[in-house]
């Protein structure tokens, strides 16, 4: 790990232990994951589908709890820190869930492109989570018309 | 019998000949084996008993119930990457996409003439993978049900000239449903669930889920049984189980069996060493008509015009849901790929990888995964995926990418080839599903964790026959050898009670 890595990384945790100070109904992980899957996928661009509107953060919330308890750690980590980010570390003095939909996808594209292998793969892995979460909500499938040809079958975790 | 779960009592303890750890491809055929030889057979598997009525085609629903950590098991080192193996009766067979490949004549030679190794040669082994193409019923994939995906890569491989044909699979009344990743829900693939456990189970093997094994019973450097724990579906520990045997077998895979071992102070230089995956990457293509990549059988085409040089390409399918994390993105163009997503095709290639990893304990049985990906085999990735698009734009794709992060569509060959060119290892999306090597079979005990007949080395009635004991990477897809070579090895093991 580079120098420079290292002591941007080291301011991290201290915004990190900011945050789980704050108080807040719905964890800050949750509502980052919601406005990362907001800012992928933004209503009508091209699925109609407004995350906002879905139960994406139950299932997140539940995604998080099936997961390993070293990836869901990492996973709240890294959600909480990119929540966090843009008010200490941009101009934006605002949360990530705070920013407009184009902040967001212009914030969020300094993680996916960094020049920090670290950042890249940290994103990406918080990507694929959210991906997934996002697909399998009912009205996205209903939007592209997703079914496989034997049908739906089985009890899903979604409904435990 | 297979025992019904949760099970009555906190303490069970058991008497048999043979104690098998592990119920997929290795375990299930060794159980069969053994108990139609006469041997009383008992299966421990840490995973559930799940049937096929049961399995759900929610990807996150299946891989809690039928995958390690939840799906979410990844090897560490350059780059990240998952490798993804099943936790249930039938193990990796229960969650593959049923591909049986010959294991090539040129590798069985290998192994034999170089590495020493009489058990694993042509003539020992292949008598073996008849026996097993019979008993799964290997058969081409009817081309009738494998979807656009497989019609549309298999058009661009015609067109180009190059060797290839649908794959051979043990699903001969495959109806293309899409979901084999998933457990298949009408029974069509003959996964080891469905096939030598039960068949085990009808000649008498005691068949255990939801054991999981850890400690071997030592008398001197002898080991005469197992200890472990008994757990609820949930994973949670709720009593403990001790199986005496006179012989004990390991098939619990690449990643566990040696950590089984280590745990149990059993030492070599070569123990969890030569982590062998045949890492594998593809690119995604988006067509003029509709492909619904979903829709079919997920792997049912092949090339091996490259076999020669260690790529061996094949169709592939993923739920929806995991083509959104390569095509979406905070680029306008990203909206145009989202838009095409019925139209939007995958395929990639594996490829021979030299021993570039390792496995370690992390927590109980739990493996920590170590691999580098060396730069010989990065440039046959990206060779495999510049053949991979060439197929792509010869089938008649308008624009094809390569699976990088963040990496874009391109609509010729050329500008393709210039990003390859510039790609970095971390940034490779790949899979490692074949983890092979690390508990290698050979003559010396210097360089080997067991010897021709699968006996681990300084330990006595202990066996090893899963995918770990493959002196090297195999280069094809590894099921129908690791199931041949189990029943090879089967044969050396009834010779102790004879």
């Amino acid at each position: 790990m580079k120098r420079r890595d290292f002591l941007k990384i080291s301011f991290i945790l201290p915004i990190y232990g900011c945050a789980k100070t704050e108080k807040e109904e719905i964890p800050s992980y949750l509502l980052c994951a919601e406005a990362i899957a907001e800012a992928l996928f933004p209503p009508g661009r091209p699925f109609n589908v407004d995350v906002k509107k879905t139960d994406f953060i139950k299932r997140m919330e539940k995604t998080l709890k099936i997961m390993p308890s070293n990836e869901s750690s990492l996973m709240k980590v890294g959600l909480t820190i990119i929540e966090y980010m843009p008010r200490y570390f941009s101009f934006h003095f605002k949360r990530l869930s705070e920013l407009s939909i184009e902040d967001r996808r212009k914030y969020l594209l300094g993680w996916e492109e960094s020049a920090i292998s670290l950042k890249r793969i940290a994103f990406k892995g918080i990507k694929q989570i959210i991906c997934l979460v996002y697909g399998s909500l009912p009205e996205v499938k209903k939007e592209i018309a997703f079914a496989y040809p034997c049908g739906s079958y089985g009890r899903t975790i979604w409904e435990e | 019998m297979i025992y019904k779960t949760p099970y009555e009592g906190k303490k069970i303890e058991i008497e048999g000949d043979v104690c098998i750890i592990g119920s997929g491809a290795a375990g299930g055929v060794c159980a069969k084996r053994l108990q139609s030889a006469g041997l009383k057979v008992i299966v421990v598997e840490e995973g559930p008993y799940i049937q096929p009525h049961e399995f759900s085609d929610d990807p996150l629903t299946a891989f809690k119930m039928l995958y390690r950590n939840c799906g979410m098991q990844f090897a560490q080192g350059k780059p990240f990457f998952p490798v993804l193996t099943g936790k249930c009766i039938g193990g990796t067979t229960t969650i593959n996409s049923a591909i049986c490949v010959r294991p090539p004549e040129g590798m069985l030679i290998r192994w034999s003439r170089e590495f020493l190794i009489p058990t694993l040669s042509p003539d020992s082994i292949y008598p073996h993978v008849e026996m097993v193409e019979k008993e799964i019923k290997v058969t081409p994939v009817d081309m009738s049900v494998a979807g656009n995906n497989n019609l549309f890569v298999k058009r661009g491989i015609e067109r180009l000239g190059w060797r290839g044909g649908p794959i051979l699979r043990n699903a001969p009344e495959c109806q293309g449903c899409g979901v084999c990743i998933f457990g298949c829900p009408i029974g069509a693939k003959l996964s080891t669930d469905l096939t030598y456990i039960p068949e085990a189970s009808s000649m008498g093997a005691h068949i255990f889920p939801l054991m999981r094994a850890e400690e071997f019973i030592f008398e001197g450097t002898t080991v005469k049984g197992v200890r472990g724990k008994i757990l609820s579906n949930d994973g949670e520990e709720t009593g403990n189980f001790e199986v005496r045997a006179r012989v004990v077998i390991l098939a619990a895979g690449t990643p566990i069996s040696p950590i089984l071992l280590l745990n149990n102070g059993i030492k070599s230089p070569v123990i969890g060493k030569n982590l062998t995956v045949h890492p594998a990457s593809g690119v995604l293509a988006i067509f003029k008509e509709e492909v619904k990549v979903w829709e079919g059988v997920p792997q049912g085409y092949y090339c091996d015009e490259f076999i020669g040089d260690g790529i061996l390409i094949e169709t592939s399918a993923v739920d929806p849901a995991v083509i959104f994390a390569s095509i979406s993105g905070f680029r306008k163009e990203n909206e145009r790929y989202l838009k095409s997503i019925n139209r939007i095709a995958l395929a990639g290639a594996m490829v021979y990888d030299p021993p570039s990893g390792y496995v370690k304990p992390k927590k109980g049985i739990e493996p920590q995964i170590i691999y580098y990906l060396k730069e010989e085999t990065f440039k046959r990735l990206l060779k495999a995926m510049e053949a991979t698009a060439k197929i792509m734009f010869s089938a008649g794709a308008e624009m094809v990418k390569p699976l990088f992060t963040a990496a874009p569509f391109f609509s010729d060959i050329e500008k393709f080839k210039e990003f390859l060119r510039n790609a970095k290892i971390v940034d490779i999306e790949m899979e490692g599903n074949h983890p092979m090597g690390t508990l290698r079979m050979g003559v010396s005990p210097e360089i080997s964790a067991v010897d021709p007949s699968g006996r681990v080395y300084g330990v006595k009635e202990l066996y090893v026959v899963d995918a770990s004991v493959f002196p090297s990477a195999l280069g094809v897809n590894p099921m129908l050898t690791i199931m041949a070579i189990a029943s090879r090895l089967s044969q050396e093991i009834v010779k102790e009670f004879q």
